[in-house]
């Protein structure tokens, strides 16, 4: 029998290709990163009765940061340690108990599911259920277990999401007049800390490299009416939610149009910004919420990017160096955005600490004609 | 270990009530529960959850003395009441606003499910209506170290058939202790004269009576906030009792956490057993194009008031017409020492109307967590 490759991007091995029961189709490539983790490339999305388009080129995980509220230690987690390599846990089948295992080499690295997300949508008694591509890895770093998830659904929106769990990893006695962070039980103190997560996505909507552009979309009352505001970001920036405007963002393509010749694109939404923290001078990457950036290969990281080159490259050490205004116009961009994680630690945290989540929505905005899973 | 024995006797009061929910400590709803309206689950590791449904004409789905007890653990109250206690839906160029709960019936207007529409539930018949699902879903990880957990949670799914739209309730409470309150909309978007589909803002005011442990009047109200220091590199924590009634702005430069304590007993001697609520949907919450009072605050703390039981249009007989809404409730700054405190919690999303909408309105949900603090004094599994 002649050896068929069917991924054109990557070995067969690291291709995933899932038609979900409503016959939307998901298909990407993975791979492994020593940083980075597990990293998406070249992911595709078909709607029952679209086109098979390329959404995005490469989707990582950028840094995840954990300043202590005693300054203590602030751990840079991706660059400093990595959650590729050993912090890579293999899979074993109780991890996974519903799902199918993927390897990286002889190592178990993925977890894939098939989930039921509820109701697609309902009018009066007519209804669908959808469903959701998932997969996720886990990375030990420390006493924390991380759990990157990768959620793909059937009407083309996606949520990447980053659990934490596995156990306080800073604890100290109660005897100080501060207290940095909440009284535990047993005279301990376990202290508050924040994870600041960073993606990084290079969108290439409908495969096209240089024709993505970011829009910011505020919504201010004026003659008694919600009134749309958009600034086209034409050189690099960085942006933050601003809740009185209700603003959100969209990534859309200068050549994809729907059939009513609006552009096509992806709503960016930051609904858990609540927790959101400006760190110190030192830290400027957490000043904003979401960064544009042009695209370049060598930055990959949120922060500590500089630590991660080989003698004698060079290249910016954040990203509040990478977004240094450098025209965007027909260029390749990458967004950034960014959601945090304050942990005021609680009794039920010890010995083992539940998971808690943080999560960003990716939400197809003009790139269905209609929804796509009516009828 | 000293055994208090007034805590014990809490316990067997407490199992009591469980068994009858025919007595209530708290001076409000002291309806009894019957038979039908009693929802338990069980998990297969020994945790659990008792609450009393009804339906409500205005609110639909409404729960009741709702009671978590972790494996191996007696149950204790978390909340005396709770439910979707108003909606608003306006488009952008809205010019009034309009109450879906008091002015539409939410609750009245209960959709009929079939099997299909609870695939891997259960049906229950609520004011003789097929209209509540009961579901259990892996959740995934509970924890994951050295060892690991798979977890699950319990969910309640009612619908709301308003057409052309439809509301969805879901309250989903995890084998740990979470709460998990959500609305739906989905449906069909109408057109306005201009035959273009308008964008529009779904205001959501959760009703939350909690009453925990045996006693629904000793509850107190902390907000916890880190304030950086000048160079931000630390944070100082802070604990104060919100002692009146009152009505907060998250704040995310100091992290303002609000924390619903349960007295001043402890709970197995080690700490006072709390429920924390944790907001979300910030980038949305200061949208308020009507300049409605009830939309200006994130969360509301008042006294109990069977007078108050709507977050906005409020208007019921025989109460003060003008204290209509939760920024009126908190007015005269009633004393929250020794009363039955209720928190209301509003949230908003914007939503940008899109031809992706079109023919059918993908369910948007929007949902907010109660998660217990030092409900226990270690993590029970």
């Amino acid at each position: 029998m002649p050896f068929t490759q069917a991924a054109e991007y990557c070995d067969d091995a690291y291709y995933i290709d899932v038609t979900l029961p409503n016959q939307t189709r998901w298909d990407m490539c993975w791979e492994h990163r020593g940083l980075s983790g597990i990293s998406l490339h070249h992911v595709f999305y078909k709607p029952p009765k679209g086109l098979r388009l390329m959404v995005l080129y490469r989707a990582e995980l950028a840094q995840v940061h954990v300043p202590y509220d005693d300054n203590g230690i602030r751990y840079h987690d991706i660059t400093d340690y990595g959650f590729g390599r050993s912090s890579l846990l293999a899979l074993a089948k109780e991890d996974c108990p519903t799902g199918q295992l993927l390897n990286y080499h002889d190592k178990s690295a993925i977890c894939q599911t098939t989930q039921n997300r509820g109701e697609a949508y309902r009018l009066g008694s007519e209804t669908k259920q959808g469903h959701a591509l998932n997969l996720f890895s886990v990375s030990q770093i420390g006493s924390y277990s991380y759990i990157p998830r990768w959620s793909f659904a059937d009407d083309g929106s996606m949520e990447f999401s980053v659990g934490a769990t596995g156990a306080l990893q800073r604890i100290l006695a109660d005897d100080q007049v501060q207290r940095p962070g909440w009284n535990i039980g047993y005279d301990k103190v376990g202290i508050s800390h924040l994870h600041n997560f960073f993606w990084r996505l290079d969108f290439d909507l409908g495969g096209q490299r240089n024709k993505d552009y970011v829009e910011q979309v505020d919504f201010a009352t004026q003659d008694a009416k919600l009134t749309r505001q958009s600034i086209v970001f034409t050189k690099e920036t960085a942006s933050s939610v601003a809740p009185e405007l209700a603003r959100t963002w969209i990534v859309t393509s200068t050549v994809l149009k729907n059939n009513k010749k609006q552009a096509m694109g992806y709503e960016i939404q930051l609904n858990q910004s609540g927790q959101r923290d400006e760190g110190p001078e030192i830290e400027p990457f957490t000043k904003h919420d979401l960064y544009i950036t042009k695209e370049k290969s060598c930055e990959l990281y949120a922060s500590h990017n500089l630590s991660t080159l080989e003698e004698g490259e060079s290249c910016a050490d954040n990203l509040a160096d990478f977004a240094d205004g450098e025209s965007i116009e027909n260029e390749d961009i990458v967004v950034w955005p960014t959601v945090s994680f304050y942990h005021m630690p609680r009794a039920e945290d010890m010995p083992n600490m539940d998971a808690h989540w943080s999560s960003i929505r990716l939400v197809p905005l003009n790139w269905h004609n209609q929804n796509p899973l009516a009828r | 270990m000293v055994l208090n024995k007034q805590l014990l006797a809490g316990f067997i009061l407490a199992s009591t009530l469980f068994c009858s929910q025919t007595l209530h400590a708290a001076p409000e709803p002291s309806k009894t529960c019957s038979a039908a309206n009693i929802i338990t689950k069980k998990f297969p590791s020994g945790a659990s959850w008792k609450m009393c449904a009804e339906i409500r004409t205005e609110e639909g789905l409404t729960l009741s003395q709702i009671y978590y007890a972790a494996p191996n653990k007696s149950a204790r109250r978390v909340l005396g009441e709770a439910s979707l206690s108003q909606v608003e839906a306006i488009a952008d160029t809205a010019t009034t606003p309009s109450y879906v709960v008091t002015q539409q019936n939410l609750g009245k207007n209960l959709q009929t499910l079939s099997s299909a529409d609870c695939p891997s539930g259960s049906i229950k018949v609520m004011a003789r209506v097929n209209g509540l699902c009961r579901n259990t879903q892996e959740s995934g990880y509970q924890y994951k170290y050295e060892t690991q957990r798979q977890g699950s949670f319990f969910e309640l799914v009612t619908h709301y058939n308003l057409a052309p739209h439809v509301y969805s309730v879901r309250w989903r409470f995890y084998e740990n202790g979470i709460i998990e309150p959500a609305l739906g909309i989905s449906g069909q978007l109408s057109k306005s004269t201009t035959n273009i589909l308008e964008n529009f803002t779904i205001h959501a005011g959760w009703r939350l009576d909690f009453d925990l442990g045996n006693t629904g009047t000793d509850d107190q109200i902390f907000e916890v906030t880190s304030t950086p220091s000048e160079d931000r590199l630390t944070k100082i924590v802070n604990i104060a009792v919100l002692g009146r009634e009152n009505a907060r702005l998250q704040d995310p430069e100091l992290k303002r956490l609000w924390v619903v304590k349960d007295g001043v007993t402890p709970y197995e001697g080690v700490s006072v057993p709390a429920y924390d609520i944790v907001p979300n949907n910030y980038s949305y919450s200061r949208v308020n194009l009507l300049n409605e009072p009830w939309l200006k605050q994130d969360i509301y703390f008042t006294k109990y008031n069977p007078c108050e039981r709507y977050a906005a249009d409020n208007l019921l007989n025989n109460c003060p017409k003008q204290i209509n809404n939760a920024a009126r409730y908190i007015a005269n700054r009633e004393s929250l020492a020794n009363a039955d405190s209720v928190v209301w919690y509003r949230q908003s999303y914007h939503h940008i109307v899109r031809s992706d909408d079109g023919l059918r309105l993908g369910t948007i949900w929007n949902s907010f967590q109660l998660v217990p603090r030092d409900w226990h004094s270690q993590n029970q599994f």
